[in-house]
């Protein structure tokens, strides 16, 4: 009887927390088909919004520039996260705790402090050298290095989980350091790889406050259009455009799971 | 993996390089508050001087200086900051001169706004817009209201409905200033204390809902969350006209005591990599009828005498174009600088933390 009751009850809580996570989702999704102009009343079904959207310059180039950075800043974080993950694998047994801890730091950092202190040093720069000056490279420079424990967190535990003695069976048949890689590390890491890019992928194209401070004047993205873009209130438009961005993550989402299941399943 | 590392290399290298070659290009970098622009005006722009013109938004002004110290000052061609903060960027060196011989069009200016007290001689502004935060409240709940400040601070006028003052310190210090009689621009020590406690006081009153900025307070009257707000007669025009059923109780009123008048200016930063643009581009706004246009877009006043005869006839008259006597009682916010501006800054943060 009591258990009945306290499993009715985690029911009820599964569909709390699913509401309280999906349905103001779903009524930015609604709004954004909304055939007038108010936030207020849904009036009829229209695509007028999202053919505003097309029309619009601003935008189209925020949303290149949000997909430029979130792929490049992804592929370099892979790449460097990857060896850094390796790196802290094979010289686990070495007292590097501190090492570790050092790279998980951004992690736990507030954004904001992350954020603020990438453009205090990219200033800094910038006078001395005149490089650097805030644009899409200093936000790539910054994305990646937020990025990068993310991937050497989930190559890590990737290698962790691995029996040891297969590294000694590739060397005992004689494979070469880059067979090794080729034919062993690379495929069993498939998996890890796919979803550290896309997770990759996906901090960098939900990240506000770090392209914030490190932007300039060619490289605002969707989600600092979508912030100067509000003083008003928020428009269908902007409706549309989240809405846009949510089917883009979920498209990531799904085709992150599917990769790597195809992986598993062959 | 090679090719895909070239490819990296080469991205990366392009992006760098773009960075460099930015400057060659015809482009115009314009820093503006959000929705103050028309765009065809930027499209006219472009066409007459065959360039580009990149526009990138603010929503507050210390948002703007944060951009502008990360390295926008050589980034920028024209900054539209309001007339407090032009003080504050002449004296730190983060502003030119504008070059009056390729701005011609500054003879339009209205009298005014010609010389005015933050930018003597006009060597580093120019004009934009203009208004006035006035008193905006619901008319439904406070039928006779009196055109005064006391619809927010007299609680023996409004003592249940809920209300908010401006999360600008300057225009909610000032507004009690004003209120208790010692004008909108007061600057004494005492008036400043006085005006202090009263915030205090009203803040403590059961229906303050709290500090808002001026359109999303706006929104909260609309919405009937409050009943009384500071906001802007341009932002109140606009909402008026967009949505007249939610708005058509609200009414916006220059109160007797005084108040607020604000006038944003462009302005060219001091390594503004196309200053010769950004003149042109000044001089290309102040023409009357361009100036005219973005009045009439932004539902605020021109400080564009020449631009008057096109005006919307809505933009001639009140609260846009507020009546001799109201004129007369509006004041610019005091230019706030060192020690001055250290005090203020206490008592305001004092009114806050209490």
């Amino acid at each position: 009887m009591k258990r009945s009751i306290f499993k009715k009850g985690l029911r009820g809580f599964w569909w709390l927390t699913i509401g309280f996570l999906y349905l103001p989702l779903i009524v930015v999704m609604l709004f954004s088909f909304n055939a007038s102009n108010s936030a207020a009343s849904f009036t009829g079904i229209s695509l007028r919004w999202y053919r505003r959207l097309l029309g619009n310059d601003a935008i189209l180039s925020a949303l290149s520039n949000s997909l430029l950075l979130a792929v490049i800043s992804s592929l370099v974080a892979l790449v460097i996260g990857c060896l850094i993950g390796y790196g802290m694998y094979r010289h686990r047994h070495r007292k590097l705790g501190w090492l570790i801890v050092l790279i998980y730091l951004p992690i736990v950092l507030p954004d904001i402090v992350f954020g603020i202190s990438e453009m205090t040093f990219f200033v800094k720069i910038n006078e001395l050298t005149g490089l650097l000056s805030p644009g899409l490279s200093t936000m790539i420079i910054a994305h990646v290095t937020f990025q990068i424990p993310f991937v050497a967190l989930i190559v890590y535990s990737r290698f962790v989980g691995l029996d040891p003695s297969l590294f000694e069976a590739a060397k005992d048949l004689y494979a070469t350091p880059r067979q090794r890689v080729q034919f062993f590390m690379l495929p069993t890491l498939k998996p890890a790889l796919i979803s550290a890019f896309f997770l990759s992928f996906t901090l960098s194209l939900d990240d506000f406050v770090i392209s914030f401070f490190t932007s300039g004047p060619e490289s605002a993205t969707l989600p600092i259009y979508i912030w100067s873009a509000i003083r008003k209130g928020v428009t269908p438009e902007i409706n549309a455009i989240a809405t846009l961005m949510m089917m883009a993550v979920a498209i990531a989402a799904i085709a992150s799971l599917w990769l790597s299941r195809r992986r598993t399943v062959s | 993996m090679t090719t895909n590392k070239l490819r990296f290399a080469v991205a990366i290298g392009s992006i760098l390089l773009a960075g460099a070659s930015q400057a060659e290009e015809k482009k115009l970098y314009l820093f503006n508050w959000t929705q103050y622009m028309d765009p065809e005006i930027i499209t006219a722009f472009e066409e007459k001087y065959g360039v580009e013109v990149v526009e990138n938004y603010y929503n507050s002004l210390p948002e703007m200086l944060a951009k502008l110290n990360a390295g926008g000052v050589s980034q920028y061609d024209i900054i539209v900051p309001s007339n407090y903060f032009v003080p504050r960027l002449i004296e730190t060196g983060m502003v030119q001169k504008i070059d009056k011989a390729k701005v011609p069009n500054l003879a339009n200016v209205a009298e005014q706004f010609s010389s005015p007290s933050f930018d003597p001689g006009a060597e580093y502004a120019a004009p934009y817009q203009w208004g006035v935060t006035g008193l905006v409240y619901n008319a439904s709940t406070f039928k006779d209201a009196p055109k005064s400040w006391s619809v927010l601070f007299d609680p023996a006028v409004n003592d249940a409905y809920p209300f908010s003052l401006m999360g600008d310190g300057q225009v909610s210090m000032g507004t009690a200033c004003a209120y208790l009689g010692h004008g909108y621009d007061c600057t004494d020590l005492d008036d400043w204390r006085e005006a202090a406690k009263l915030l205090i006081e009203t803040k403590h009153r059961d229906n303050f809902s709290g500090f808002s900025d001026g359109t999303p307070a706006l929104q909260q009257l609309a919405r009937k969350v409050t009943h009384g707000a500071l906001s802007y007669n341009g932002d109140y025009l606009f909402y008026l006209d967009e949505n007249p059923e939610s708005f058509s109780d609200i009414k916006f009123v220059i109160p007797d005591e005084g108040a607020e008048k604000w006038v944003d200016s462009m302005m060219i930063p001091a390594k503004a990599p196309h200053p010769e643009l950004a003149n042109a581009f000044i001089n290309f706004i102040l023409d009357a009828k361009v100036g005219a246009q973005l009045s009439n877009y932004n539902y605020y006043a021109s400080p564009n005498a020449a631009a008057a005869p096109y005006l919307d006839e809505v933009l001639t008259q009140p609260p846009i174009q507020p009546s001799e006597d109201d004129m007369a009682r509006l004041r610019f916010s005091p230019s706030l600088s060192g020690k001055q501006l250290q005090i203020f800054q206490q008592l305001w943060s004092e009114v806050q933390a209490r």
